[in-house]
């Protein structure tokens, strides 16, 4: 765990390896064994991003992203639809959704105090927390990425 | 067994749906939980109902109470399929009446040893 301060008091933040584990595990239960993932170091403002907020004790975001090769092929495994099989925008949106709200469950489950978390936004306002924390892999030679900031609710 | 997934997601649905019925069961899909209530009242009487938390219009917590308010639907088995993962909520489900509980993200394997928790065997009798 790391410790990061937002526009409220500091509060312990998990830590990359703590975020890793966790989109290791989501991939790994929905999408592809997660031997795919290969670390890099977090460089790329992602094209297609979903995000999830968490209120109440803490407040913060998660948000994933990723290319819109990589949203389209999330989608495809998440759906289980044959290789090479158009796929909706509206899946790739959704299927992004999901992962977002599932990485914001797993963090808000480690977060202090009482916490809600809002429905999934496909595409939101680009930002960059000062305190994020970020990571980045390349799984089948696209970008994939997941962001988490939050701070302690004043 | 006749199973109810309920999920805003198009994805969560769709990955629920295809464990439900590779288990042998049949399986309809509601957005909510206000249609997953009118969905019960159209007919036929799910056996259980997998219920996310977060949806709009109504959530998992107030569907599983609309549920266990009508003693009509007293049949029917709960379990919240949901990326809420402390404590008190889980409590909070079972206190309102869900009868198990599947944390997000889980793989079919997971979601199999719950139905036989619950005494669904896999031809789709309760034992």
């Amino acid at each position: 765990m790391s410790t990061a301060s937002g526009a409220g008091q500091s509060i312990e933040l998990l830590g990359m390896e703590d975020l890793e584990y966790i989109v290791r595990d989501i991939w790994s239960s929905f999408i592809s064994s997660d031997d795919d993932l290969i670390p890099l170091m977090p460089a790329n403002d992602p094209d297609l991003r979903a995000s999830v907020e968490f209120r109440g004790d803490c407040t913060g975001a998660v948000i994933v992203g990723c290319s819109p090769a990589a949203g389209i092929e999330v989608a495809r495994r998440m759906l289980r639809l044959p290789e090479g099989a158009s796929v909706d925008p509206r899946d790739v949106a959704d299927a992004l959704g999901e992962l977002a709200n599932t990485v914001g469950g797993s963090v808000k489950g480690m977060l202090p105090g009482t916490n809600q978390l809002s429905l999934p936004l496909f595409m939101p306002e680009q930002r960059h927390a000062p305190d994020s924390v970020r990571i980045e892999f390349s799984w089948l030679g696209e970008h994939v990425s997941a962001e988490v900031w939050a701070c302690e609710t004043s | 067994m006749h199973v109810l997934i309920v999920d805003d997601s198009r994805t969560m649905r769709s990955i629920l749906r295809r464990t439900v019925t590779e288990y042998g069961c049949t399986a309809v899909e509601a957005e909510d939980g206000a249609q997953a209530v009118a969905a019960i009242e159209a007919g036929p009487m799910p056996d259980l109902c997998l219920v996310d938390w977060n949806m709009p219009v109504m959530d998992g917590l107030s569907f599983v109470s609309e549920v266990r308010s009508r003693k009509d639907w007293r049949s029917i088995t709960l379990m919240m399929v949901t990326t809420e993962s402390e404590h008190d909520q889980i409590v909070r489900a079972l206190a309102a009446g869900a009868h198990e509980y599947l944390i997000k993200p889980f793989t079919a394997d997971a979601l199999i040893a719950k139905f036989a928790l619950l005494g669904f065997s896999q031809v789709g009798v309760p034992s």
